[in-house]
């Protein structure tokens, strides 16, 4: 019994720091400069795929698609919010702070990425077999994959540089501005749809880096998207919107929750407690949403 | 118009926003038929007390008594209902809806028939010279157009306190004189009005009694005349130019 | 000039009766045909896709209600379940007829709705919709996993399956033979949610609402209830959807967790609530009268990659959000307000040469 806890335990920490890693892009793209960007986890899909193909066809290590990875999803995600997304900021005021424009629209992409997916790399899952997917180490309790423990090193550097970046650099403090008041730092000479951009771009690079530590042990398919996003924007908002530690946190805690559940009830229903969480925390306690100041 | 009866009370009335003070323990009285000026420089906390009377704060302290209703606290809607309507000093207007159809919202209040409602609305935008606006959406319409729609929604509502927060700030001399006229008319109907304003002379005109506020405090209070007299009128918000202008 | 001004006026009110009439003319003709329809077409093909469009038009027009009060729901297909499993566990459990199904099926949507709408309408329209997206998810989780609570069979993932009757023939059950009864009985739906939601709109409340999602602050300001409206609007959208849930599982004869309570039909609802104009009366059967005969076409066409219907159906979303946000009934609102311009332009010069 206590070693299925200890299990548990560990797999939840796993797991809540693959969360963490999934969802600190969408922590600095929707909890920075709130934009709702629905389609995330397909978005890291897409890169997921790429590094398979890189690691299929040219044989280079899943760890070292990393960077090629970053650099294409940089480049992506620059684009989508550039051409795409930008025309909605420009229509809606600077107080509509999250336009629900933005929502609908990356529902819509979400669904073209996820469908282009499903037609150019077909249903079925993959997976990759390197020499790190079959590593594993004995711990008493259990025996553990390598390639699963990954996640959380790479979480816990990938969430501080992140927060570096955005508190301590030039860079960051600008884009902290812009999510703030775009209008205010338009004033300011800020080209604030170059930075909205560049932000989107930082955002799909560092989830991509991060998510292609999961190869390994991660099975992949064109429909893993939209559940990675649900469960990046419950992570995003149970951790206070703009907190990037507080993300990680969330991440472990939503990975505890639902590893510590499967101990007792069956394995989906432990999705089900995630999301009900969330609701209860958006409407009792939205610390990071700001409720509305009135007049 | 006015009588002896008492209809506001703020007593005693707080609010502070973390660190920052914007009411200092208010007083105010208002007399029904009264039209009092309430002046001062920016940031005295002149709109936080609006916002305070009708609802969008609750007082950190002190009460705030209505025609016998105590209404700190309450909700907007729920001070509107007992006679209390306000103007913004950032104009809201419902953007989709025409110049009639705002008022007409309000007219809704205690004219449940769109069609009456409508008629209502109608007399208002004579009532404003707004014929020539009446079917243009909030959205096409100016500023000074924008602050007389919000005037003719607070009429429409049928409350007998107004609270007009800057109503003519951006308004050529013309248009200055048509609000004075309109709001002369429905004081002299019996409607309470409590004006925020920076015009001095509409001010002065239009009142008949004025109340300084600054920084949260009531500084001094009276007829127009003793308020601009009074050296520390002058000292805080006036200037020795209207001083010196106005002997 | 006082007489000019009359003459307008005159000449004004003449046009909007004019305009009236053409819209009652227009509605006239439009339910004529649709009632002749059956009798002109015989293809059971072509009557299927019509009853499709029919119904997801109804379903957008009460997903269309909530947006009439200012927030975008995500989740609509969790009523639409509702009332769907309300019905057919009602029918096939404790064998109530499914026309009284619908009461039920929109009642427990009305109770979930009290639910998951009390403490979440007040949330920033983003917020909302993603509360409303979680709640739907939930529902379908529950569905998917649950094979019964106590002596309710709930079906778990293949869902619950109705029996045909008679061969199908059993109106007294909901159950008809061919496609016309279950034509009439949605257009008839439709007709009444289009009739109910324009009255509605020239009404207080409408007028309240159309307050409520331009400012709350400014609405509240007027004696507006905020809450209590859009509570009301969204309870009514509740029932309603309830009991289009229930004439789907008829149709279907079928309730499918894996469909009915999809994030996929959240989407269609709300994508064809878009295209054809999202707070207005009619734009979202508008939106379904476009986009379902053109993913039926596209579904025959395209048979072999059955993903391109979902990648046109994001573009089109991905183009109405970018060029036109007030979807295509937009489009005809601008063009009827160009065209009366023009029209009461040309009304002027003419006083004005009389005058002269």
């Amino acid at each position: 019994m206590i070693n299925s806890f200890l299990s548990a335990l560990v797999l939840g920490i796993e797991t809540g720091c693959i969360y963490a890693v999934v969802a600190l892009g969408l922590s600095v793209i929707f909890g920075v400069i709130r934009v709702v960007n629905f389609a995330h986890g397909t978005i890291l899909m897409l890169s997921l795929y790429l590094s398979y193909y890189l690691f299929t066809w040219f044989k280079i290590e899943p760890y070292a698609t990393a960077l090629i990875a970053a650099g294409a999803a940089f480049v992506f995600g620059y684009a989508v919010q550039f051409i795409v997304v930008r025309p909605i900021f420009v229509r809606e005021k600077a107080y509509v702070v999250e336009p629900l424009g933005v929502l609908m629209l990356m529902a819509g992409v979400d669904m073209i990425l996820s469908s282009v997916g499903i037609i150019l790399f077909t249903p079925y899952v993959k997976a990759v077999r390197s020499i790190f997917s079959v590593m594993t180490v004995n711990v008493g309790f259990s025996t553990l994959n390598i390639s699963r423990m990954v996640p959380v090193p790479v979480a816990v550097i990938l969430t501080t540089l992140t927060s570096w970046l955005l508190n301590k650099t030039e860079t960051g403090n600008i884009i902290r501005a812009v999510g703030q008041n775009r209008d205010a730092a338009a004033a300011c000479g800020i080209n604030v749809h170059h930075i909205y951009a560049l932000t989107f771009g930082i955002g799909c690079a560092v989830t991509a880096l991060g998510g292609n530590f999961l190869l390994p042990f991660y099975p992949i398919s064109p429909t893993i998207g939209t559940g990675l996003t649900i469960k990046a924007f419950v992570v995003v908002v149970l951790g206070g919107m703009g907190s990037i530690y507080g993300m990680l946190a969330a991440g472990v805690i939503v990975g505890l929750i639902e590893s510590i559940s499967s101990v007792f009830m069956p394995g989906s229903f432990a999705t089900l407690v995630a999301l009900a969480v969330f609701i209860v925390i958006i409407v009792v306690k939205p610390s990071g949403l700001m409720g509305r100041i009135r007049i | 118009m006015l009588s002896d009866e008492l209809i506001l009370r703020v007593h005693d009335v707080a609010k502070a926003f973390g660190g920052l003070v914007a009411v200092d323990h208010a007083h105010l009285e208002l007399h029904r038929g009264q039209l009092i000026g309430l002046i001062g420089p920016n940031g005295a906390g002149k709109t936080t007390l609006f916002n305070l009377i009708a609802g969008y704060y609750a007082p950190d302290a002190g009460t705030i008594t209505f025609e016998g209703h105590e209404i700190a606290g309450m909700k907007p809607y729920d001070v509107c209902r007992l006679g209390i309507a306000r103007t913004f000093q950032t104009t809201k207007p419902f953007l989709e809806c025409t110049t009639i159809e705002n008022i007409l919202v309000g007219a809704l209040l205690r004219e449940p028939s769109v069609k009456k409602a409508e008629s209502i609305a109608e007399r208002i935008v004579d009532l404003l010279d707004l014929g020539a606006v009446a079917q243009a959406r909030g959205s096409e319409l100016s500023v000074p157009n924008r602050k007389l729609l919000e005037v003719g929604r607070t009429i429409a509502t049928g409350s007998t306190l107004l609270l007009l927060d800057e109503p003519m700030a951006g308004l050529v001399p013309t248009e200055k004189e048509q609000v004075l006229k309109v709001l002369r008319r429905i004081n002299a109907d019996g409607r309470s009005i409590i004006i925020v304003e920076h015009d001095m002379r509409a001010v002065m005109s239009l009142c008949s009694h004025i109340v300084l506020l600054d920084r949260g405090k009531v500084l001094l209070e009276g007829t127009p005349q003793q308020v601009t007299e009074d050296p520390r009128a002058i000292a805080a918000y006036l200037g020795d130019d209207y001083a010196a202008a106005s002997n | 000039m006082n007489s000019e001004n009359t003459t307008q006026l005159g000449l004004e009110e003449a046009a909007r009766r004019s305009r009236r009439i053409v819209g009652i003319v227009l509605a006239a003709v439009l339910i004529a045909a649709g009632l002749a329809l059956p009798f002109v077409v015989r293809d059971p093909y072509f009557m299927s896709v019509v009853i499709l469009c029919l119904m997801m038009g109804y379903l957008s027009a009460t997903w269309g209600i909530i947006s009439q009060t200012g927030q975008l729901s995500f989740g609509h297909s969790a009523f639409v379940g509702l009332g769907g499993y309300t019905s057919t566990i009602l029918y096939t459990q404790l064998n109530v007829t499914p026309w009284l199904g619908i009461l039920a099926g929109g009642a427990v949507a009305v109770l979930f709705g009290v639910i998951i709408g009390l403490p979440t309408l007040r949330l920033r329209g983003v917020y909302f919709a993603l509360a409303t997206l979680a709640f739907a998810s939930i529902l379908q989780i529950v569905a998917l996993t649950t094979l019964r609570i106590g002596p309710i069979v709930i079906g778990a993932s293949p869902g619950i399956q109705i029996n045909l009757v008679n061969s199908g023939d059993a109106p007294q059950v909901f159950q008809f033979q061919g496609k016309m009864g279950y034509y009439y009985v949605i257009f008839g739906m439709l007709c009444l949610v289009l009739l109910l939601s324009f009255i509605l709109n020239r009404i207080r409340i409408g007028y309240y609402w159309r307050a409520i999602r331009n400012d709350e602050d400014a609405a509240e300001s007027l004696g507006i209830n905020v809450a209590r409206y859009r509570i009301l609007g969204f309870l009514l959208s509740c029932f309603l959807t309830g009991a289009g849930g229930v004439f789907y599982a008829q149709y279907l004869l079928a309730v499918d967790p894996r469909r009915i309570l999809g994030l996929g039909f959240s989407t269609e609802i709300a994508l064809m609530g878009i295209v054809g104009g999202w707070q207005s009366v009619f734009g979202p059967v508008i939106g379904s009268a476009v986009l379902v005969p053109i993913s039926e076409f596209l579904r025959a066409r395209l048979s072999a990659i059955p993903q391109m219907t979902t990648v046109i159906y994001g573009l089109i979303l991905v183009v109405f959000m970018v060029f036109l946000p007030q979807g295509i009934n937009g489009l005809i609102v601008k063009a009827v307000k160009e065209l009366s311009t023009q029209a009461s332009r040309r009304r002027r010069h003419r006083v004005e040469k009389t005058d002269a």
